[in-house]
């Protein structure tokens, strides 16, 4: 008896899932980061040293700032910093590049004559105060580049377009990206090229247009970015095309009430503005989007209309505002649109695998 | 005095109505933007809560449970105005600092609150040590918070200007939003932590008493 | 229930207590009303002494204001009171009481506007003073450089539409209208006043 009993079997006792996919956070975001990366070199064609400087001091300033506040939260000052180097160590081993994506898609979104220290001051509240203070990666409430974006906007008024020419930074508030549209000559009816001679080419390619943000001048870039996430399985492809689709023609619509019908104007709709950097990037964030399909519907169907009605009647860059008020009701649309649980099998194919 | 003395420090530090209960976070969002404005509102409210207090505990006995509510409104009602009234006679300037948010001090939950939780069940020396106190707790919040938003948010201090720099978000009220919810997290830290060490020597304190006695008590046995 | 044992109950002390207390309270804030009232020449000398930074001047009432009455309209104005220097320091000024339309939410700011006059016409704006408003909650954002900028900036010509100080767009037009209209007004008194020493 004794001997049974000293028989133990190991047992290993670990917590669901047992069995894990290939993909970890890390992995997802070096995908984002290689995604932004063409907009980030077309921003640095187009800007120069000015796009450099706002990419490097956003992505430092994240990755400090998520450094400084882990160090602070799990007491690396405690105990006269003595445990200095284990914090450090903790940190390094469980850094998943959040923060990284996070500073170069606020750097993507800021226009260029942001200074460095608006800059720093945007990536240090988009991190410690949208995601660390909640809890970190995976627990914000709101996209942090959103945030940061909107909290750099209502406190140094960051909206005018913004051109180099010749080396030197011109701001030009004929230009503002989604502006031109509603600037009265469009809604009435006429085209984009007699307006402001911009041909279509130019606003996809992205030379010569003043916009509000660096990352946002050359769509074909953007457009690259998106196929290596749809490949990559990074993101759905549907979820910008309706977006950017559905806003569109929204916006073809409100403008008719002022003038014709222009279907034409289509185009110029959809590629004005961060529509579609936001749809691409920043929409489309596992953590402040709808888990369900028909929620991911719900909220993608909501973030059109509301951009393309929010421009129509404000003129300023709306998709950061737009992106946060959908991020706030993220958490309704899933109380609300319950999805398939877990292995869920609806009752009539039960009944059949019965029979 | 000990009792007096542990009034006052309830009503300042460990029970501070804007750290610690979170009351009356109308005005502390409305005003604190400005430093000024924000200590002018705290002292209105130190004047207020301890008239209120003390008119309220001195008619304890009178006024009957069911009608207290009514009574204690219009009690505070009255004061208010009487403040109004002194302000705009003397201190135009504070007068129109405060604006409308003068006029809500009667519905402020503090003054309530106080006169609910405390005034209507002790004397009339500790209710006006409590109004004083928890007034002096408020002021000193909505003071420190109020330096702190102005400084960032227009780069200034009690009007006058420091430097260039302002963080425009701070002057509004979503900056006063997010200076509040930081400034609870900072007080309820350093709160833990002194009242932590305080408690853990007090715990070495008594252990070793404990020890002492023992091996005293063992002592004289031997 | 009887009638005594309603006056026995605590309903009866209820009611009694607060009638009481509300009777007592109204009669105290009457006698302090009284107290401290701030007439309308208490609140004109506010006016003055914030216009022309504490120094003493006098006024009277200006030719014609006593056709006033609830105000007069003029422009997006409404002029409530107009009131002329008579200290031998600022001689000619005229201080107009002016409320301006077109407020935040539809609201109205009331102004002081000293209008400086030489020689029978219109001839600059000096200080400008916000006495009150209504249902503008940005006033606050009104700096004393756009206050100052009416004086700096003046043309002879109403002021434009682009004069607005940022984040009170809609207090600083109803500021702006009642400058205009004060304006207006003394321009339009000094005109006629003017045809009436010629005839």
């Amino acid at each position: 008896m004794t001997k049974q009993a000293e028989q133990t079997t190991q047992v290993a006792v670990s917590v669901p899932p047992h069995i894990r996919g290939r993909r970890t956070t890390r992995g997802i975001m070096l995908d984002v980061a290689i995604a932004l990366l063409p907009s980030a070199v077309m921003a640095c064609v187009y800007f120069h040293l000015y796009a450099l400087m706002l990419l490097l001091v956003c992505v430092v300033g994240a990755v400090a700032t998520e450094f400084v506040y882990y160090f602070i939260a799990k007491g690396g000052f405690a105990k006269k910093c003595s445990r200095a180097g284990e914090v450090v160590k903790s940190w390094a081993l469980q850094f998943d590049c959040t923060s990284i994506v996070t500073g170069l898609i606020l750097a993507l979104i800021l226009p260029a004559n942001t200074e460095w220290y608006e800059a720093l001051l945007g990536s240090v509240f988009a991190i410690a105060l949208v995601k660390m203070l909640f809890g970190g990666t995976g627990k914000n409430l709101v996209n942090p580049a959103a945030a940061g974006r909107v909290f750099l906007f209502i406190s140094f008024s960051l909206s005018v377009g913004v051109l180099l020419v010749d080396g030197t930074l011109t701001t030009s508030s004929t230009y503002l990206s989604g502006t031109l549209l509603s600037e009265g000559a469009l809604s009435g009816g006429a085209s984009y090229q007699e307006t402001v001679e911009l041909s279509l080419l130019q606003l996809f390619l992205g030379n010569g247009v003043a916009t509000a943000a660096i990352g946002e001048t050359c769509k074909a870039a953007i457009f690259a970015g998106y196929l290596y996430l749809v490949v990559r399985k990074v993101i759905k492809w549907w979820q910008p095309l309706l977006c950017i689709a559905l806003s569109g023609f929204v916006s073809v619509c409100l403008a008719a009430t002022g003038g014709t019908f222009d279907i034409t104007l289509f185009p110029d709709y959809c590629l004005s503005g961060g529509l579609v950097f936001g749809a691409v990037f920043m929409a489309t964030d596992y953590v402040t989007s709808p888990k369900g399909t028909y929620g991911q519907l719900v909220y993608y169907v909501a973030l059109a209309l509301l951009t393309a009605i929010l421009r129509h009647f404000t003129h300023i860059e709306i998709m950061s505002f737009t992106i946060l008020l959908m991020n706030l009701l993220t958490p309704l649309i899933d109380t609300y649109i319950v999805r398939k649980p877990f292995g869920y099998k609806r009752e009539k194919k039960a009944k059949e695998a019965v029979k | 005095m000990n009792k007096y003395k542990k009034i006052f420090l309830d009503g300042v530090i460990f029970s501070n109505p804007t750290f610690v209960l979170v009351l009356g976070t109308c005005p502390t969002l409305g005003l604190i933007s400005s430093a000024m404005s924000a200590m002018s509102m705290g002292l209105c409210i130190i004047v207020i809560l301890t008239l209120s207090n003390v008119l309220i505990s001195a008619m304890r006995k009178v006024i009957p449970n069911e009608v207290r509510i009514p009574c204690y409104i219009v009690l505070i009602a009255t004061l208010v105005t009487l403040l109004r009234m002194v302000l705009e006679k003397f201190l135009p300037d504070i007068y129109s600092a405060l604006g409308g948010f003068l006029a809500l001090i009667v519905v402020n939950c503090i003054i309530l609150g106080r006169a609910e939780a405390f005034a209507n069940k002790h004397t009339v020396p500790e209710a006006a040590m409590d109004g004083l106190a928890n007034g002096i707790g408020f002021t000193l919040a909505l003071t420190c918070m109020g330096i702190v938003c102005e400084v960032l948010g227009s780069g200034s201090l009690f009007g006058a200007k420091l430097w260039d720099f302002s963080i425009a978000l701070f002057a509004q009220p979503a900056g006063s939003f997010i200076i509040f919810g930081l400034s609870i997290a900072l007080f309820t830290k350093v709160m833990d932590s002194v009242t932590g060490n305080a408690r853990s020597k007090r715990q070495a304190e008594e252990a070793r008493r404990a020890l002492e006695a023992r091996r005293g008590t063992a002592a004289k046995e031997a | 229930m009887s009638a005594k044992s309603f006056f026995q109950s605590t309903a009866f002390k209820c009611i009694v207590v607060l009638l009481s207390i509300v009777l007592l309270c109204s009669v105290f804030l009457t006698i302090c009303n009284a107290l401290f009232y701030v007439s309308d020449d208490e609140r004109l000398n506010r006016a003055l002494s914030e216009l022309y930074d504490g120094e003493s001047v006098t006024t009277e009432l200006a030719p014609g204001a006593d056709a006033l009455g609830n105000g007069e309209e003029v422009g997006r104005a409404v002029i409530l009171a107009a009131r002329t220097v008579t200290s031998d320091n600022h001689a000619g000024d005229w201080l107009i009481q002016v409320k301006g339309l077109d407020g935040y939410n539809g609201g109205t700011v009331t102004c002081w506007v000293v209008i400086e006059t030489q020689e029978n016409a219109v001839a600059g704006v000096g200080a400008v003073s916000i006495s009150s408003n209504e249902g503008q909650s940005y006033i606050g954002r009104i700096t004393q450089d756009f206050l100052n900028g009416f004086s700096e900036n003046f043309t002879g010509e109403d002021y434009p539409d682009g004069m607005v100080s940022s984040g009170a767009s809609y207090s600083s037009t109803a500021i702006r209208n009642a400058v205009n209209g004060a304006l207006d007004y003394v321009g339009n008194a000094l005109e006629e006043s003017g045809e009436a020493e010629h005839e």
